[in-house]
């Protein structure tokens, strides 16, 4: 009894000290979520869209002379969207920008505190069972298996998305990109006065 | 009167040819891949079409089982009960002053999460007291330690990620029913058993099917408030990643096991609970029941589902959202229960 409660003194302690810490930024510092679960009064976001009267075209080309992907705006555009700009107001709803959920500061401390005293106690379980039943064994089995998977689904998850993807090429239009449903990397914008199509040029790497 | 396994045994060396575990094996099967079909096809309209239909009759029939199962006196499971149906109202309340004050100022992001982490911290801390009470007299007196780490795991995780949680408890919802049916079949149909636990292990081989067809389908178009409401429902705005198609789909399917469960099958094993057959029931038979309150209860609760279907007529988005927070109710009510089964 005595060691449980200086191992729980330990842990409260523990966790009290990551108060201190960074563990992320601050609330005021993060985009506020908007996502609520059960509130009635939501609508569907709406999209604040701009149509430029002037673009004719949007012009994707795959150039085998290009060393970097390119994204080229002519000057007309980009007057005539500061113009259109200025009675939209911004692209995108504030709904759009903040939709994701994020962990708060006052959450993780709770949740961290409450998770090493579910170790605690796990612990301790597993302690005085030395002699484990058969349903014991089940049920640690049944653990290490969830564990496992939980693991698993984690690496997964987190794993870097294919190396066509995280680089815009010629590549973006191949079977491969395109299961991943985007692709990302560094492009250039420039600006032109000839034109009034937008053009993306994409270097062709085979 | 239960059955043994002897019994189930000596039935099943002495069966021929099919036996009813088999046909229900069989029939659960087949109409599981039918409903599959039918909801992955056309997600929205299931949605509309099982909650229009099914929604107050199975929480009527729900309702009738649970009274069913309430003894005449509580004696020593007083306590068990007292803080059940404490629970169920406090969380409800709690639930209804959520939703009651959606959209005011208290409930900015970090509103609803603090909310929804302390309301399934609660929920858990609620769980825990209850299965204790219920297993108070067991033998083993360390079988707390466990309990309590996977209750404080899961409040752990109540915390770190709330907004998750709760949708876990949408999803988790209709897989309670066919725990009672487990539960039940166990019973009063044991010879059912291994067939039910064959169409229970069916289930996730459904929903990887149904990820297999339909994780590349678009999105649900959510142009208009109802279907916004039924993808937000299943997910789709913490789940942006997967496409709402397959999250609405999986959520009917579930959604209509579970009415078919209340509505069909749960009666079908447990003849107590067939509807008409009120003189089952403890409270409502028995000399020293109350038979006026149960019977004003149960024709309270047929108006009730009467005027949700005549409610969905009218404006159904605004009475699915009702109905949705009136609910929690039932879905609350059916843990203590399930409790005591155990």
């Amino acid at each position: 009894m005595k060691n449980l409660l200086l191992m729980m003194i330990f842990v409260i302690g523990h966790q009290s000290c990551t108060f201190g810490y960074d563990l992320g930024p601050s609330p005021g510092q993060r985009p506020k979520p908007q996502a609520k679960p059960t509130d009635r009064s939501q609508s569907p976001p709406e999209i604040a869209t701009i149509k430029l009267k002037d673009l004719k075209n949007f012009v994707i080309q795959i150039d085998k002379d290009a060393k970097e992907a390119r994204l080229i705006i002519p000057n007309s555009l980009i007057r005539s969207l500061q113009n259109e700009m200025g009675t939209s107001g911004s692209f995108l709803s504030p709904n759009l920008i903040n939709d994701q959920p994020t962990v708060s500061r006052i959450g993780t401390i709770i949740g961290g505190l409450l998770m090493a005293l579910s170790f605690l106690f796990g612990g301790l379980w597993l302690i005085r069972h030395r002699k484990l039943s058969v349903p014991n064994r089940a049920v640690i089995a049944f653990i290490l298996s969830l564990t496992g998977i939980g693991t698993a689904s984690l690496v997964y998850a987190n794993a870097g998305p294919p190396p066509e993807v995280g680089v815009i090429t010629g590549k973006i239009f191949s079977s491969t990109v395109q299961a991943s449903k985007q692709a990302l990397g560094e492009i250039r914008i420039e600006t032109t006065n000839e034109g009034d199509s937008i053009k993306l040029i994409v270097p062709d790497s085979k | 009167m239960e059955v043994t396994r002897d019994t189930l045994r000596r039935e099943h060396v002495s069966s021929v040819g099919i036996n009813s575990s088999t046909i229900f094996l069989i029939v659960f099967l087949a109409c599981a891949t039918a409903t599959a079909i039918a909801i992955g096809a056309f997600p929205l309209q299931a949605s509309i079409a099982t909650i229009f239909l099914f929604a107050g009759l199975h929480n009527w029939l729900e309702f009738r089982y649970f009274v069913g199962r309430m003894p005449l006196r509580w004696g020593r499971s007083a306590p068990f009960y007292s803080m059940a149906i404490g629970g169920v109202f406090f969380l409800a309340g709690l639930y209804w002053i959520a939703y009651v004050g959606s959209g005011t100022w208290l409930w900015n992001s970090s509103g609803w999460s603090l909310f929804a982490s302390v309301w399934n911290s609660l929920l858990i801390g609620w769980l825990l007291v209850l299965y204790s009470l219920r297993k108070r007299n067991a033998k083993d007196n360390h079988a707390w330690l466990p309990l309590l780490s996977v209750a404080l795991l899961m409040s752990s995780i109540a915390w770190l990620t709330p907004l998750y949680c709760s949708l876990v408890l949408v999803f988790l919802h209709p897989l309670i029913a066919m725990w009672f049916l487990e539960r039940q079949i166990r019973r009063t149909k044991i010879q059912w058993l291994r067939a039910y636990h064959l169409c229970l292990a069916s289930i996730p081989l459904f929903l990887v099917g149904l990820a297999f067809w339909l994780s590349y389908q678009p999105n649900i178009p959510d142009d208009n408030p109802l279907s916004w409401r039924i993808s937000e429902h299943a997910g789709s705005q913490l789940f942006p990643m997967v496409s709402s198609h397959l999250l609405v789909t999986i959520h009917v399917f579930l959604e209509t096991i579970h009415y078919f469960v209340w509505l069909l099958l749960i009666p079908l094993v447990d003849r107590r609970s067939i509807p008409w057959r009120f003189s089952q029931i403890p409270l409502f038979s028995n000399s020293r029941g109350l038979p006026k309150v149960i019977s004003s209860l149960f024709v309270m609760g047929a108006f009730v589902a009467l005027a949700l279907w005549i409610s969905f007529s009218v404006d159904y988005v605004m009475t699915r959202d009702i109905y949705f927070a009136v609910a929690i109710l039932h879905v609350l009510a059916e843990f203590p229960f399930l409790i005591k089964m155990l």
